[in-house]
């Protein structure tokens, strides 16, 4: 916006320009102006805000020193304490408490080395004996610890702190022989001045001796308070250091060095001791102070910032940190008002400055309108003759009218040729469409009725032809609703229409060469009625007055008219012409498409034949069996030339015509396999029926021999046989009665094979339920849980199921007889490949590497004497699976079950 | 009177024709059986043709115990002649044979066979079912009247 505003003429800017500055200098000015009333107020403040940052930064010094020391000085302490090898130091004989000694030493180098105001770290144990020592990472050799000769206060503080710990009992008797462990406290000597001048303390440990149950030493640290004092010099506050430590009886350990600083807290501070930080205002300035302690509950020194009134005041009338406190406080609120203020000057500039930026712009613009209006002009002109619209205005009470340029050229004229008028426009619509053309305009001139039309007419052009437009018209009225004039376009459509027209004739072609191209495929086997009903699909197809089909004759030099329809086609049927004679002939010589508009201009026309004819137009195209032309397809017409739509649609028909030809081929071909084939199967099935019943005779016949012969040898005999001799023939009865049963199941599967199937809608679930019953009549069996899932139907052959499910639900009924509860179930499982039902029981189950044998014929999994039956029962189930179009498996686990799985179709 | 009870036997296999008359005697039926080796030879008996000539086709066998595969003449063959015949069409037939396919089945039946039984290849079995149907088409089972018999 702003940028729009530089572009505008330099006297309107300057104007907004000296506007916006003033208000901006008001502004500012009301933001100084307040500034120094918070200024006034704020002095008090001021001095709350330093009491607060100091006792703030005592706080700090406070949580620094805890998480330096006594945090520090309790997590090394425990970690040493607890550390394993110090118990193993404890347990171990004397002369491996060297090494261990040794590994000790090297753990406490690395935690001085961590913590390196722990100047000294030692292990003593319970006889007083530093047993490891390390002081400033250097290794002390073990010696007493009473009697030290070198630091005698530390050891001193040392020695009494030992005492203590010695003294605090490890393990506390609760009663019944049973032992607690108390929490263990770091214990802390007082504050003391080393004899290197140093002020330190000595914190310490007790460890249990884990076998005995005693104190088993301690663990001793020495903590060097210098550095930390060091630090608290460096601290200012108000360009000074008014830091203090005493310690708990009064001695001052730091006091400041500098003299403007120097304002003695010690008289002012109460003899009781707790956690707090304090603020004290005494009369000659400011104090605060807080209790530091490395012994829980045991205060050790206090640090106190004592700051003299005249350092404080001096302090904060510093204009620095008046800054400092201000801008922190009422940054926020200066920024915003500075560009509320900012913006609302800007707005107000610009309400004051609008007028005259307006009058300005206006006269800008109509210079611009100017302009864009004549070079709208032309390019509307452009416009239309590209488009082909034309626009016009009539004035229903005379005969005037106005055309653009283009209007007159739609109509035929060249750009004013003529003078513009109604009549003469309405001569130029097509006499057809001028009833319509007239009733529309009434209807538009109605007021209140229509006040746009729109619909399409053709146009007569003077020159001679005819034109397609789309007009549209819009009518416009008085208040009083009296038609003032009607004005509209032109739209030329003559292209459009004409490709609708094509379209509409090819979509119409193509489904008529569908609807013949069905009947045609019926008529595959005769070829005669085949030839005759493709030339009337010719005739319908492109509208032709005559069509013919010729064929190449076997001799290849020769083409014979083999079928003809509509008018005159009598002339051609059956006649036989030479190849290089005629269009026909040149058509399927050459295997080209021809259109010919006029025959009798053309060369290769067989003129006298067409003179026979009485056509004018003609078109062909050739037909192929096997990629090999073989003949042609011929359409023609008298009057209307045919044109490309033609030309395509019998290109289609020839093509598929040709598809056909090559099918006709093959059908034969497949017929007559087909039949060959059937032949065959008959064949084997008779023999196969033959051979099965011979089968059921003649194998029989003679077993029934061996058995009943047998049986005599046994009844008339038997007392001159031995118990061998019995045994023998038993065994010879049972052998031939095995064989029979197989001889039976063995028919039986090959009568499944020859069995019609017979499709009905079958209740799988009662098929299920039927075998159970049998069942429990011929092998009768307690606890037996059946879950057969109810109205399970599918397409199927009832009888063939039935022996299906005897067989699946006798299989579990069998190999289940061994379980307490015998769990059979039969379910289906829906996936998008369909529906796979499944018979499952819990009994004995197969190897799953034996899965593909369970089908087969005479095949078997277990051992005739454990469960009966000739493996006959899955080959028969598969078969007929099978024969539904369905598959079946098996999954299953030794003493886990097994589930059959089988689809139908 | 248990001589005029005829039983015919029609069974072209000695091993199967000397285990039925097993049978039959160890079921203490002591009718007199008449053996036919083939078709032609039973329709002989039956009309009192060839070596049977000049038998009294007015008695006819009180039962027909009837094989479907023979020599010559197969026993679908033997039945339908006999049910065609005046003389024999009532007596009574029950087709002992190996066969259980359906179609031997129905064409028994539908030529007017009065019972079909299995031949079992357990000749304990065998000797059950001889059992039954002599007890059955011998004693319980009323024969028709000789022809020319009132």
């Amino acid at each position: 916006m702003i940028g729009e505003l530089w572009r505008e003429s330099s006297g309107v800017s300057s104007f907004f320009f000296r506007v916006l500055f003033s208000l901006l200098g008001i502004n500012l000015a009301t933001i100084v102006a307040l500034l120094y009333i918070a200024y006034t107020f704020s002095t008090e403040a001021l001095s709350r805000h330093a009491e607060t940052s100091i006792v703030q930064q005592v706080d700090i010094l406070s949580v620094q020193f805890n998480e330096q020391y006594k945090n520090a000085l309790n997590r090394v302490a425990r970690s040493l304490t607890d550390a394993s090898l110090l118990d193993d130091y404890l347990l171990v004989s004397e002369a491996e408490r060297l090494v261990l000694a040794r590994r000790l030493e090297r753990l406490f180098m690395q935690m001085q080395n961590d913590y390196q105001d722990f100047c000294t770290i030692s292990f003593v144990d319970s006889n007083g004996y530093i047993v490891v020592e390390v002081e400033e990472n250097q290794r002390q050799s073990p010696r007493m610890l009473a009697g030290q000769k070198k630091n005698q206060t530390e050891w001193f503080y040392a020695g009494e702190l030992f005492d203590l710990l010695r003294d605090t009992p490890l393990l506390l008797a609760t009663g019944d022989n049973k032992w607690s462990m108390p929490s263990r406290t770091l214990r802390a000597s007082r504050l003391f001045i080393g004899d290197d001048d140093v002020p330190k303390l000595v914190a310490g440990l007790g460890k249990l001796d884990i076998d005995t149950g005693l104190f088993g030493g301690a663990i001793l640290i020495q903590l060097r308070l210098d550095r930390w004092l060091d630090e608290l010099r460096s601290i200012l506050f108000f360009g000074a250091n008014p830091v203090w430590v005493v310690d708990m009886e009064g001695n001052t350990i730091l006091a400041p060095e500098d003299a403007k600083a120097t304002y003695d807290p010690r008289p002012h501070l109460p003899v009781e001791t707790d956690n707090g930080t304090h603020l004290l205002k005494a009369e000659g300035g400011l104090i605060v102070y807080r209790d530091l302690e490395i012994e829980e509950g045991a205060a050790l020194l206090r640090i106190a910032v004592s700051l003299p009134n005249e350092l404080l005041l001096s302090g904060i009338s510093k204009a620095v940190d008046f800054f400092t406190v201000v801008i922190d406080a009422y940054l926020l609120v200066i920024v915003i008002s500075v560009i509320m203020l900012a913006i609302f000057s800007f707005f107000i500039a610009r309400f004051l400055a609008k007028p005259v930026l307006k009058l300005a712009a206006l006269q800008k613009q109509l210079e611009q309108q100017q302009v864009s209006l004549s070079e709208s002009e032309h390019r509307l002109q452009e416009a239309q003759s590209l488009a082909g619209l034309g626009n016009w205005e009539l004035n229903p009470d005379t005969d005037e009218a106005f055309w653009s340029d283009e209007q007159y050229r739609l109509l035929g004229y060249k750009p004013g040729e003529v003078k513009a008028c109604f009549s003469r426009f309405m001569e130029a619509i097509h006499p057809d469409d001028r009833p319509a053309m007239s009733s529309e305009l009434r209807r538009l001139g109605q007021s209140g009725e229509k006040d746009t039309v729109s619909f399409e007419h053709r146009i007569l052009l003077p020159g001679g032809g005819e034109r397609m437009v789309a007009e549209n018209g819009h009518a416009v009225f008085d208040q009083a609703g009296r038609l003032l004039r009607i004005f509209g376009t032109t739209l030329d459509i003559t292209a459009r229409h004409h490709l609708e027209q094509l379209r509409n004739r090819r979509e119409k072609g193509l489904e008529t060469l569908d609807r013949r191209m069905r009947r045609l495929s019926t008529l595959l086997h005769q070829p005669q009625r085949f030839y005759v009903a493709v030339c009337d699909g010719i005739k319908e197809l492109v509208s032709a007055d005559l069509s013919a089909l010729p064929l190449i004759d076997n001799s290849g030099s020769t083409y014979t008219y083999v079928a003809a329809a509509g008018t005159k086609s009598g002339h051609l049927v059956g006649q036989t012409l030479p190849l290089d004679s005629g269009l026909c002939g040149w058509t399927v010589s050459h295997g080209e498409r021809i259109l010919v508009a006029n025959l009798k201009q053309d060369e290769r026309v067989n003129q006298s034949l067409l003179e026979q004819l009485d056509v004018s137009s003609g078109l062909l195209t050739p037909i192929t069996r096997e990629g090999r032309i073989i003949g042609g397809l011929a359409a023609y017409r008298k009057g209307t030339p045919f044109d490309e739509i033609d030309d395509e649609m019998i290109g289609l028909l020839g093509q598929r015509v040709s598809a056909y030809l090559d099918n006709m081929e093959l059908m034969t071909t497949l017929e007559h396999r087909v039949r060959e084939r059937t032949l065959e199967l008959e064949a084997i099935n008779r023999e196969l029926a033959s051979f099965s019943y011979s089968v059921s005779h003649d194998l029989r016949a003679p077993l029934r021999a061996i058995d009943g012969f047998s049986q005599a040898l046994l009844e008339d005999y038997g007392n001159t046989l031995d118990a061998t001799g019995h045994d023998y023939l038993f065994r010879v009865r049972r052998a031939c009665q095995r064989m029979g049963s197989l001889i039976d199941d063995m028919l039986g599967l090959s009568r499944l094979t020859r069995r019609e199937m017979r499709w009905e809608r079958v209740d799988l679930s009662q098929l299920a339920k039927t075998s159970v019953e049998q069942l429990r009549i011929h092998a009768p069996r307690e606890s037996v849980t059946l879950r057969i899932r109810d109205g399970v139907e599918a397409n199927a052959d009832a009888k063939l199921m039935q022996i299906v499910f005897d067989n699946l639900m006798g299989n579990a009924w069998k190999y289940t007889s061994r379980e307490a509860i015998s769990v059979i179930e039969f379910d289906y499982l829906d996936s998008p490949d369909g529906r796979t039902y499944f018979v499952r029981d819990n009994g004995v189950g197969f190897d799953m590497q034996y899965a593909d044998k369970l089908f087969g014929a005479f095949q078997r999994l277990h051992k005739e004497s454990e469960f009966e039956g000739s493996g006959i029962g899955l080959a028969t189930v598969a078969r007929i699976i099978h024969r539904h179009g369905g598959r079946i498996w098996a999954e299953g686990q030794v003493d886990k079950g097994a589930t059959f799985y089988f689809t139908l179709t | 009177m248990a001589e005029d009870k005829v039983v015919l036997l029609v069974e072209d296999n000695a091993d199967d024709e000397a285990l039925t008359l097993r049978a039959l005697r160890k079921n203490n039926i002591a009718n007199q059986v008449v053996v036919a080796r083939d078709g032609v030879e039973a329709l002989e008996y039956l009309f009192g043709a060839g070596n049977y000539a000049g038998r009294d086709v007015g008695v006819q066998p009180q039962l027909i115990l009837l094989d479907l595969k023979l020599p010559r003449l197969d026993g679908l063959e033997v039945l339908r002649r006999l049910r065609e015949d005046r003389r024999t069409h009532r007596n009574p037939v029950v087709v002992l044979t190996s066969s259980d396919e359906e179609q031997d089945l129905v064409a028994s039946y539908d030529l007017g066979a009065n019972s079909y039984i299995r031949k079992p290849v357990d000749f304990s079995q065998f000797l059950e079912a001889v059992r039954q149907l002599g007890l059955y088409w011998l004693l319980l089972n009323l024969p028709p009247p000789p022809l020319g018999g009132r």
